[in-house]
């Protein structure tokens, strides 16, 4: 559902009526069909306005109750490309492997590296004696 | 003072070696003939200016100059004969004559002080010619590489230093640690050295380099496998015709490692998950579908469509994302690889691998197109020289490898130097080295020499040179001392606007003009501490004595004539003695005096110590990015460093990741307190000394009853360990099941107390860094259902794939106000656009 552009086929166009006290954003549309309607998407072009088909209720014999719920992704999908966002997950657009996200999941397991210094201090100690006096 | 034998004769060898360029032969061989082996040890032990370096029986291997005037080492010839004559050296057991040379440190290079052994060795006798000699040196690991490249027909020019990071990305030594480690010195990268020979040929002054066989091997080996035997050009070969009608195989051995045809059909049939699909193309100009086969899984495969002009890809009844990609300003157009796979494998998506690089869109199109396919190399800058580039078919192993090179490279096999080297245990062991080439000269950073064509030789003009030996001594060093010194870095131009993002002014994305630098090194440099000198000698003495002397001075102290004539200063003898400690760190000597206690001479010699204050450089190790993002740093990767006589510290991953850490002890002779300084120095600018810790290197000795107690009360009171763990952060784990990267349990555990003086002793003297890294679990295809991270201002036209949204500015002039709401809400979780 949260994808933008959708792929539609096997396109129909059916006449229907909009039932009283609806909405163009949830609009209940009553149609003519008889059988089970094998669609599940719709655009009213009266609404410019693509719509789920939420729910099918039939009537009666041959009369069916559409129940839509707007598309606004698909709707204004051309609003939303001209529209400017500052984005913070991308699969490609601006992306840096160097900023925190809830993105990177690791393990609870851990990995040890251990770097050697080449030098150090000898293994065996050097006497100091310290006396009083001068030479 | 007692008059040490053969005193005035060493003074003046040392005195001829510390002019080293004004000896003449004679001269030289007039001071050598004098001393016998004893002799010599006798003296130069007794000397400040020398150091002995011993076996295990505690035999004399050599000597190592200390006197920083002169960079010469001197060894006792077995016979009594000339030090440097190689004439009259033994064919076998170069090790005990042996010269040793400090090279100073190269940020060139990324090498810190580096000793080479300069050794003695036999080449072949010549019946009736003077030997040449062929000295024992070291050489780091670019250069070992650059050298093997270069003898194998690739020329690698001013990126030797670059090649530096991407071998430390993938180190030879993968290929067989076990084994590598034998040929190599140290374990850190830029510290691995090997051991060459420098041969100079006294009749020509031809100067020629040996490598030992095994790491020559190893090296080339190595190369094959990152690609560097791939050419730049290649011609696809047809040289397969497969079943399916109009449809090629494209031949490129050594390279794809799965069949790759090419058709001018424009539908395919793939399977997904079960499902048959057909997947269609549809466009103005011709059309050719690509199809990548899985080698061990031939029912795998992806299919893409390529066009010279739009196209339009279906999968059934489903679009397919086309990709515009741009070669020389010609738009060509090709879809998203399609998945073909009979299961429900998806993790599958590009599987074509050339020269170890994965296939890009770009290459697809050049290879349905251009027929040419230009692979870069896995290391760019690297070119063909017209040497022999090696059919590396049988390289299945090292031993192969050895075996293949000596057949194809005649001059490895015939002319070795095959050398009998002593161990540490005394047993001998045989090494084989191979001529090799000199890497191209190269004069500053980034230069790479004009011709491009590697110099294999340098000559000494041996016209010039009064003593030959010793004057190739001196020439060779010369020139090798250039390729290594430290190359001046410019100062930073403070007026100069990079390009990168700087830290922005006032909250806002306006770059700061006078601000120097980029985001991704720093500027400036600490300033480093100067230690101070000077000594009251006439208030106290400082002796080094060993533990002989010790024993002695010891048995004077409670002898009757030492007590008679101390009670007579001091109510209690120790009062004569300040102080005794065993101190873990180099004691430079100034020469030697009989300990005075009280006033009153003991007659023990023992050396005496005129400098308070030394540093020990324990060198330099890279910390290395692994990851290559995030989880590089807090709270991912922790980095911790052990320091001697100090315990384990704590550094800040950001600070130390991806730069050069150097750890350097200030000792304090007189007291043993050390102060442990780590240095950070991040691509050879910007660092300094950004951590510092305390410590003493000592041991107490108790002389009385009373000081005694007090040792145990300081340990007591110094011990600041705590046993059992420290908890810090969130010991919590994430609720749900799924640890994120962000809310990782990030439980501190401090990994040793504080131990200092007579705990410190018993721990390792050498520094290490401890750095533990998490296991990353990121999903297949993360990136296409759940982005990357990001922080950009785009227009979402602009946009491919997954996005979301933090800040919105939608322009719509329809939509109703629960629409919008609706639409930014989608927005800000997450759309596939």
């Amino acid at each position: 559902m949260n994808v933008i552009d959708k792929t539609i086929s096997n396109e129909n166009i059916i006449t229907g009526i909009l039932r009283d006290s609806s909405n163009i954003k949830s609009p209940t549309i009553t149609i003519k069909y008889n059988g089970i309607l094998p669609y599940n998407y719709a655009y009213i072009p009266d609404f410019h306005r693509y719509y789920y088909i939420s729910e099918i209720t039939s009537i009666r014999t041959g009369i069916l109750d559409l129940s839509l719920t707007c598309d606004v992704l698909m709707s204004f999908k051309n609003d939303i490309r001209n529209s400017t966002a500052i984005i913070i997950e991308a699969t490609e657009n601006g992306i840096s492997n160097y900023l925190n996200n809830d993105v990177w999941v690791s393990m609870v397991k851990d990995f040890t590296d251990i770097l050697n210094f080449p030098n150090g201090f000898p293994d065996s100690g050097e006497y100091i004696l310290i006396t009083a006096g001068g030479d | 003072m007692s008059t040490i034998p053969y005193q005035e004769t060493y003074n003046s060898l040392v005195e001829a070696l510390t002019s080293a360029g004004n000896a003449t032969s004679a001269q030289f061989q007039a001071l050598s003939g004098q001393f016998t082996a004893a002799q010599f040890a006798q003296v130069a032990e007794q000397s400040q200016q020398f150091s002995a370096v011993r076996n295990l029986d505690e035999s004399i291997r050599f000597f190592q100059i200390t006197n920083p005037d002169c960079e010469f080492a001197l060894a006792p010839a077995s016979t009594g004969g000339g030090l440097i004559n190689s004439n009259e050296i033994p064919p076998t057991n170069s090790a005990k004559n042996t010269f040793t040379s400090t090279l100073a440190s190269s940020s060139v290079l990324n090498i810190a002080d580096t000793v080479l052994s300069l050794g003695e060795v036999r080449k072949p006798a010549q019946t009736g010619t003077q030997q040449a000699l062929a000295f024992a040196s070291r050489t780091c690991l670019p250069v070992q590489i650059a050298s093997v490249a270069t003898m194998l027909g690739k020329q690698i020019d001013s990126t030797i230093y670059k090649l530096a990071n991407a071998i430390g990305l993938n180190p030879p030594s993968s290929l067989d640690p076990q084994t590598w480690n034998g040929l190599v010195s140290n374990d850190n990268v830029f510290g691995q050295v090997f051991n060459w020979l420098l041969n100079v040929d006294p009749a020509t002054g031809e100067l020629s380099a040996y490598a030992d066989l095994d790491s020559v091997a190893y090296c080339a080996q190595w190369l094959k496998e990152q690609g560097f035997f791939n050419s730049g050009e290649s011609a696809a070969q047809i040289d397969t015709y497969t079943p399916q009608s109009n449809s090629w195989v494209l031949s490129y051995p050594d390279r794809i490692n799965f069949p790759f045809y090419i058709t001018n059909e424009t539908t395919a049939s793939v399977m997904q998950r079960g499902n048959l699909k057909t997947a269609t193309a549809t466009g103005t100009s011709a059309i050719y579908s690509c199809v990548a086969a899985h080698a061990n899984r031939l029912s795998d495969s992806c299919v893409y469509f390529v066009s010279k002009e739009p196209i339009t890809v279906m999968l059934d009844t489903s679009s397919i994302y086309v990709y515009t990609e741009y070669i020389d300003n010609v738009p060509y157009y090709i879809s998203k690889a399609i998945d073909n796979t009979a299961n429900d494998v998806t993790t599958w998506s590009l599987p074509v691998n050339i020269a170890n690089q994965t296939l890009s869109n770009k290459d697809v199109v050049r290879l349905v197109f251009n027929q040419e396919l230009d692979f870069p190399s896995a290391i760019p800058g690297v070119e063909d020289n017209g040497g022999q580039i090696p059919d590396t078919s049988t390289w299945t192993d090292i031993p192969a490898v050895k075996n293949s090179l000596l057949q194809q490279y005649p001059d490895m096999a015939t002319n070795p130097i095959v050398v009998d080297t002593v161990q540490p245990d005394g047993s001998t062991k045989q090494y084989t080295y191979v001529p090799v080439p000199l890497p191209a000269d190269i004069d500053q950073l980034g230069n790479p020499d004009t011709q491009n064509v590697p110099a294999t030789q340098q000559t000494v003009d041996p016209e010039t040179a009064t003593n030959p030996q010793l004057q190739m001594i001196i020439q060779l060093l010369t020139q090798l001392a250039p390729l290594l010194a430290p190359v001046p870095q410019p100062e930073p131009d403070p007026g100069q606007r990079p390009e990168d993002v700087k830290p922005p002014v006032d909250g806002t994305n306006e770059t700061n003009p006078d601000y120097p630098g980029s985001n991704d090194i720093g500027i400036g440099i600490a300033p480093l501490p100067v230690i101070p000198t000077g000594t009251a000698s006439a208030l106290w003495t400082v002796y080094n004595p060993s533990q002989s002397e010790l024993n002695a001075f010891g048995a004077w102290l409670w002898s009757p004539a030492f007590i008679d004539n101390v009670l007579k200063l001091f109510a209690n003898p120790m009062d004569g003695i300040i102080g005794i400690h065993k101190i873990f760190s180099p004691v430079p000597t100034s020469g030697s005096k009989n300990i005075k206690c009280g006033f009153l001479d003991s007659g023990v010699s023992a050396s005496t110590v005129n400098t308070q204050y030394i540093d020990v450089d324990c060198g330099t190790v890279n910390v290395y990015e692994y990851f290559g993002n995030v989880f590089d740093y807090d709270p991912n990767t922790k980095v911790s460093i052990y320091l001697p006589f100090i315990g384990v510290v704590p550094l800040k991953t950001s600070e130390v990741m991806r730069s050069s850490v150097n750890v350097t002890y200030g000792v304090d002779l007189y007291t043993g307190s050390c102060l442990a300084k780590i240095q950070v120095t991040r691509d050879g600018n910007a660092g300094g000394i950004l951590y510092s810790y305390g410590g003493s290197c000592a041991c107490y000795y108790p002389l009385s009853a009373g000081s005694y107690s007090g040792i145990i009360s300081g340990i007591l009171s110094s011990a600041v360990g705590i046993a059992g763990s420290l908890l810090s952060g969130n010991p919590m784990g994430a609720i749900g099941g799924v640890i994120s990267g962000l809310s990782r349990s990030s439980v501190d555990i401090q990994h040793s107390g504080g131990f200092t003086g007579p705990s410190g002793v018993m721990g390792p003297k050498k520094p290490y860094i401890i750095i533990t890294r998490p296991q990353p679990k990121l999903s297949n295809n993360y990136a296409e259902y759940d982005g990357i991270p990001s922080n950009s201002t785009v227009t979402l036209s602009s946009c491919h794939g997954y996005i979301k949204c933090k800040v919105i500015h939608l322009n719509t002039s329809s939509a109703y106000y629960s629409e919008i709401k609706e639409i930014e809400d989608y927005l800000l979780k997450g759309v596939i656009i």
